[in-house]
């Protein structure tokens, strides 16, 4: 056989069992003719072979729900960085304020104010407010946008912090077993136990009393103590599931020969969770990732409806819903908005994940 | 066998009470952190009037020595006076709380244990048809969507769009926990249909299942002596964590619904620095969870004799 520049054959040979049609008489036809075009030489056909990690993106992309859901998250990520960008309006600039007008609060959507209404009439361009003003005259579309964006950014680092932690507790105890792992999987247990909601509400309650948003500087100071205590919680409390999975996956994979063969050449411990275990575990790690993200959107929104996350002017989707609540019955265009934007991102990112999960672990189809 | 079960009790009723003093101690020394104490606040209190204040509540003590005196409290189940609302025990406060989440909280997840059933097993036996369908796209929809915001809109629908519920319940008596009762059932009810849905596919396709049918077997037979038996487990193990995530749910759908039960009063005392009713809370809240888990994991292994303890 030969490997000229005409027919690059890969090397390796690997049925794909997706199809299921791949044995059929058509087939083998369509490939045999095809091959003896090629050459003449080569009888069988061959396949360019498929990594595990190609063949679930494979799967993942036949999966029609989870493909219209990262579809929709990646036009709210886009909506998020542009509409900011070609939007004239600001999240904490109340419109009527400069020129006193009154007629800027509470507009519905797509209607004006008095001032806007003679620029227009001037012939002048004013940028619709597409979900109309709050009862302070801001904006409402930039302000859903702005907080769809802080919910977001919170969601995946606290997914970020979850991973991190989690893997390495997970990977350690697995990987040492015995005594430390008794000791470490205890530990597991009781935060496993606690109770979340109660303690998040009383660290971000403290952490509000004890730094107030005025000491801080930067983007800290933008959040707030909520953002940061729900920060700290995920780092406190919501590894212990990753870890737990983490472990479990390093016990099965520790007993492979390649785990012998590297301790064998003298790999130190470290090298081998960071070469060889972590890697091999990366796509159940990855997938309860993604699931993290709306459990911290939740988190969030929830602090903020209460009234003990981001800190105001700053909007997230739990305060925009919260501060509607007052004027629903008048208003209701204020509270659906934010309302149903969480309910779509949650939404979305659950079935990613369970998309994820179905395509990486096809056994487990259901 | 037995004896293994005794020595899992053991070890779970050991876990339940690390965890209630990791709460407590943390809760302790984390409260410390928030400067002031709970008299600063009050106007025109002079020194004295502190000092006596401080030394009647046990504030003047080393902290050391408080710690000591709240875990005993804690551990006793008796945490004195409230130091906010002047007069009255912390007892009391938790038990007129509880008068109003207990119930609540019990019926909610009753109502979720009997539709999630159900609904799951309706799910699995139409498998692919349209019910199941419907039934998958309103339980995945019910689970993704936040508990306050479908409060809100319940709220918004029933009690200002269509007038049919009470708003609040000092107006309206009993029929004002229709709402918040179905609110909190929601989640665990869609949680519970997935997993019915799922252990019933299971159990539908095993091998018993072909054995009883070839016995004989009649269909409503099959169905509720072997399926359903098997297709509750799952439910069961998930009867703790629901309980959980009930009281959680609880404390944002009380502030919506304005329900004045163990929800409200544990976050009036946290922002009130009501140390003593902050203590009482936790404890307490962390007591259900824990006691909820514990006894959910214990009745799993009674119904299900295959599992093997840890």
């Amino acid at each position: 056989m030969k490997l000229g520049k005409k027919m690059p054959f890969p090397l390796s040979f690997q049925v794909d069992y997706d199809r299921k049609n791949i044995f059929s008489k058509e087939d083998i036809e369509k490939e045999t003719q095809l091959a003896d075009k090629k050459s003449k030489e080569s009888i069988v056909s061959l396949r360019p072979s498929t990594s595990f990690t190609k063949d679930a993106i494979k799967r993942f992309v036949k999966n029609p729900i989870a493909m219209v859901c990262t579809v929709i998250v990646l036009l709210i990520i886009l909506a998020i960085i542009f509409v900011p960008i070609i939007c004239p309006y600001t999240y904490d600039k109340q419109l009527g304020i400069e020129n006193y007008d009154a007629t800027f609060n509470n507009l519905a959507p797509f209607k004006y104010s008095v001032t806007e209404q003679a620029k227009i009439d001037a012939g002048e361009f004013v940028f619709p407010h597409i979900l109309g003003t709050d009862s302070l005259g801001r904006d409402y579309f930039i302000r859903v946008i702005y907080g769809t964006r802080v919910s977001l950014i919170v969601g995946f680092f606290a997914a970020v912090i979850v991973l991190i932690i989690g893997t390495i507790y997970g990977s350690v105890s697995g990987y040492f077993g015995g005594k430390v792992d008794l000791i470490m999987m205890r530990i597991v247990d009781v935060i496993y136990s606690l109770p979340d909601v109660v303690l998040i509400i009383l660290i971000s309650v403290v952490l509000k009393q004890v730094m107030p948003s005025e000491n801080m500087s930067g983007f800290a100071s933008r959040l707030g103590t909520g953002m940061i205590s729900i920060f700290i919680v995920f780092a406190l409390l919501y590894w212990v599931s990753m870890a737990r999975l983490v472990r479990g996956q390093v016990l099965g994979l520790k007993q492979q020969e390649y785990i012998l063969a590297a301790k064998s050449i003298g790999a130190k411990p470290s090298f081998i969770i960071r070469k060889h275990l972590i890697p091999n575990s990366m796509s159940v790690i990855i997938i309860s990732a993604c699931l993290q993200i709306p459990s911290a959107i939740f988190t969030e929104s929830f602090l903020s409806f209460i009234g003990l996350g981001v800190s105001a002017p700053m909007p997230s989707l739990g305060s925009l819903a919260s501060d509607a609540r007052s004027s629903m019955g008048v208003y209701p265009i204020l509270l659906i908005a934010p309302a149903l934007m969480i309910c779509l991102i949650v939404l979305c990112l659950n079935l990613i994940g369970d998309g994820l999960r179905d395509a990486f672990d096809p056994k487990l189809q259901r | 066998m037995n004896a293994k079960l005794v020595k899992y009790i053991l070890k779970r009723l050991l876990l339940a009470v690390l965890t209630l003093f990791v709460v407590v101690t943390f809760t302790f020394w984390f409260m410390q952190l928030i400067p002031g104490g709970p008299f600063t606040s009050e106007k025109s209190v002079s020194a004295e009037t502190l000092a006596a204040l401080n030394a009647k509540y046990g504030l003047d003590k080393p902290l050391f020595q408080q710690y000591l005196i709240y875990v005993g409290r804690c551990f006793s189940f008796d945490f004195g006076p409230s130091m906010k609302q002047k007069g009255r025990l912390v007892n009391d406060i938790l038990v007129s709380g509880l008068k109003y989440s207990l119930p609540m909280g019990f019926i909610a997840g009753i109502i979720a244990i009997l539709f999630g059933t159900l609904l799951g097993s309706i799910a699995a036996k139409k498998k692919s048809g349209i019910l199941d369908r419907v039934i998958m796209i309103l339980s995945t929809a019910s689970v993704a969507f936040p508990t306050f915001i479908i409060a809100t809109l319940l709220l918004y629908l029933f009690a200002m769009k269509l007038n049919i519920a009470p708003t609040d319940y000092v107006n309206g008596g009993i029929s004002a926990f229709v709402l918040p009762i179905i609110t909190l059932s929601l989640y665990p009810t869609a949680y519970i249909t997935r997993l019915t849905r799922s252990a019933t596919l299971d159990s539908l396709g095993a091998d018993y299942i072909i054995t009883a049918r070839a016995k004989g077997c009649s269909n409503t037979r099959v169905l509720f002596g072997h399926v359903l038996k098997n297709s509750v487990a799952p439910t069961i193990t998930y009867a703790g964590p629901m309980f959980a995530s009930i009281i959680t749910g609880s404390l944002v759908i009380e502030q919506i619904y304005q329900v004045p039960g163990i929800g409200s009063a544990f976050v009036n005392s946290i922002t009130g620095r009501d140390y003593s009713l902050v203590m009482g809370t936790t404890t307490l809240l962390t007591f259900l969870i824990v006691v909820m888990t514990l006894v959910s994991d214990l009745l799993y292994k009674v119904v299900n004799p295959r599992i093997e303890l840890e």
